[in-house]
């Protein structure tokens, strides 16, 4: 069995996705601000999102991060992921379909990968993964199908 | 392994620009045709044709970043342009291909090609593209077939008429014909509205048979009836099944050439069903359920049109001989017979008083209550009729093939699998079945369709030692 945890450059992914989110709350509030003259409710939104960015950005994100474990063995793929509600998602590898690798620019410049595992009316999508990873699972699953 | 590389054809461009084409193409269209005409310098013109030429080259990187490559044991694609998919299927779990020949594709040298597995959407496909002709040779090692039995099935064009009546609805008319109509009148700048008005006036001829208001509901639900039975005509006729080998290949379409291929082992199971009509006719339709075969609007998973008794069990035998009908082990026992009888006196009762409560109330309309009431009637006899049928006929039969017999809506469905397809079996007991020690059977087969059948009235006892001596399974 092979034991997976997640690389700390998915945390920084993360992270800047989070900034991303941000920027465009922002801009909206300040759109509400200058288009529709409602400096309060501009205000109070943007201090909403920073503060909502604080929480996730030094306590939910770091915990999340590191709450998920991946495994992989003959029998069966293991994810386990949660924060305040544990999920343990366990798939019989002789069930899995196929397997499906996707990439955004992003995940693309920082070096990580995401896997959808495809199963009968379900699919497991698990985390970015490091290049690597992503390689040496898709053997261990070549070697299961074929 | 060394790969053979199949690249998409170039109309697939104008697939991804499909969507743009009411939002900017169109839009950007009218504005230069008002350039050339002299109407002036529209505002944001310089910022569309720029957007526009953006969408034209996006649209074709991802054309040239799709791509297909066929292995001896697996089939890999890669599409997408800034989000990247890349897939990697052994053969072995591909459960069907389906290849479509469209007129117009054709005189530009290309073919629809879609494949599926038993994993994703149960209304998308796992991979889909158009390719040059000239590939499809290559498309055929997909789906590679062994042994050397060989049969073929040319289904009569009256059998395919006869599903045809049976198996189209008002609704799948009506969802075919109301898109086509409204977007024609966006582009001629007509409303939907002139195209009421002018079945209102023909309506008007038949006023003296039935009231005003239903003529005119049931010209639009037979133009709908029609369009939908001509459109199943068409995609079906002429309907060829060959067999070569393990592989199972279906032919079918007059404007549109069509070709599902798919392994006897794909087949999660097979639907035999008798609506009303084939009930009249005494003929029925066989359905398989296979991953992608049947999948997309106003297509059906057909393997055998219609036929009669007879001629159905010569069929599946000569084509699935792991699927012949089995006798009927368990059915429901008579003191559920009142149960099946009670609903539809129910029913009677409701449906005669609240006609005569809205008669009574709404005078104006007393003649298109009366109809109503009619229609209600009519509908009410083949539901008790159903009922009966439902009582003689359903049950299940347990082994390594399992065969069930019940119903869904109006018609009379017979499902026959392997028992290992089969993937939940829940039974249920309200505390009225508990009383009468009866209970309902659903079964689910597990496949990307999720087939299921139920069955209910059954004895709880006696289902309990089928499962029990077929099964080993003790509930």
């Amino acid at each position: 069995m092979s034991k997976f945890k997640l690389s700390p450059r998915v945390l920084l992914l993360w992270r800047i996705r989070l900034l991303f989110v941000d920027l465009a709350v922002l801009v909206l509030c300040f759109a509400v601000y200058a288009f529709f003259s409602l400096p309060d409710e501009a205000v109070l939104l943007a201090v909403i999102t920073i503060l909502i960015s604080f929480w996730l950005w030094f306590w939910y994100l770091p915990r999340l991060h590191s709450s998920f474990q991946f495994s992989i063995s003959n029998e069966a793929v293991v994810l386990t992921r949660g924060v305040f509600v544990v999920k343990q998602y366990l798939l019989p590898c002789p069930r899995l379909i196929y397997a499906e690798r996707f990439t955004t620019p992003l995940t693309s410049l920082m070096g990580l990968c995401s896997l959808r595992l495809k199963a009968s009316r379900v699919h497991l999508i698990l985390p970015p993964l490091t290049k690597d990873e992503t390689a040496f699972i898709m053997s261990q699953l070549d070697n299961s199908f074929l | 392994m060394t790969e053979m590389e199949i690249r998409p054809h170039p109309v697939m461009i104008l697939k991804f620009l499909s969507p743009y084409l009411f939002v900017l193409i169109l839009p950007v269209a009218r504005q230069i045709f008002n350039l050339k005409v002299g109407r002036g310098f529209p505002r944001f013109f310089i910022l569309e044709l720029i957007l526009l030429f953006t969408v034209i080259i996006v649209s074709v990187l991802k054309w040239h970043r799709y791509r297909l490559y066929i292995s001896d044991k697996y089939v890999r694609f890669t599409k997408g342009l800034f989000f990247r998919i890349e897939a990697t299927i052994p053969k072995n779990r591909i459960a069907s291909m389906f290849l479509e020949k469209k007129p117009l594709l054709w005189f530009i040298g290309g073919v629809v090609l879609r494949f599926d597995t038993e994993a994703g959407k149960p209304r998308k496909n796992d991979f889909q593209m158009t390719v040059k002709v000239k590939d499809v040779s290559l498309l055929f090692t997909l789906l590679p077939f062994k042994g050397n039995y060989f049969k073929h099935y040319h289904a009569p064009t009256l059998k395919i008429i006869i599903m045809a009546l049976a198996n189209t609805s008002t609704t799948t008319g009506l969802l075919i014909a109301a898109p086509i109509v409204n977007n024609a009148g966006k582009l001629l700048g007509k409303s939907m509205s002139d195209i009421w008005v002018s079945i209102s006036s023909v309506s008007s001829a038949l006023e003296f048979i039935i009231p005003p208001i239903a003529s005119t509901i049931s010209i639009i639900i037979l133009i709908g009836f029609a369009v939908s039975f001509l459109s199943t005509v068409f995609k079906c006729v002429p309907f060829d099944l060959y067999i070569k080998g393990d592989l199972i290949t279906s032919v079918s379409g007059l404007i549109s050439k069509r070709y599902t291929s798919f392994k006897r082992e794909a087949i999660n199971n097979l639907i035999i069903i008798k609506s009303p009509i084939m009930r009249i006719l005494r003929h029925s339709t066989v359905k398989v359920n296979v991953a992608g075969y049947g999948k997309h609007k106003g297509e059906i998973a057909v393997f055998i049109p219609a036929a009669n008794k007879r001629e159905l069990a010569g069929l599946i035998e000569d084509f699935l001989p792991s699927m012949v009908s089995k006798p009927i082990m368990l059915r429901p026992p008579y003191r559920s017979l009142r149960r099946y009888l009670t609903q539809p006196f129910v029913l009677f009762f409701i449906i005669s008083l609240v006609s005569i409560f809205l008669s009574n109330r709404f005078t104006n309309f007393k003649d298109f209550i009366e109809f109503m009431t009619i229609i209600s009637f009519i509908v009410l006899a083949v539901f008790g009729e159903l009922s009966l049928k439902k009582y003689v006929q359903s049950g299940i039969a347990f082994g390594e093939h399992v065969a069930v017999l019940s119903s869904r809506k109006f018609s009379l469905v017979e499902l026959r699998c392997k028992f290992e397809k089969i993937g939940v079996i829940k039974i249920s007991q309200t505390p009225f079945d508990r009383k009468h020690n009866l209970c309902k059977m659903k079964l689910t087969i597990r496949s990307e369709s999720a087939d299921s059948i139920t069955v209910a009235n059954l004895d709880y006892s006696e289902l309990k030692v089928a499962l029990l001596n077929n099964y080993n399974i003790a509930i």
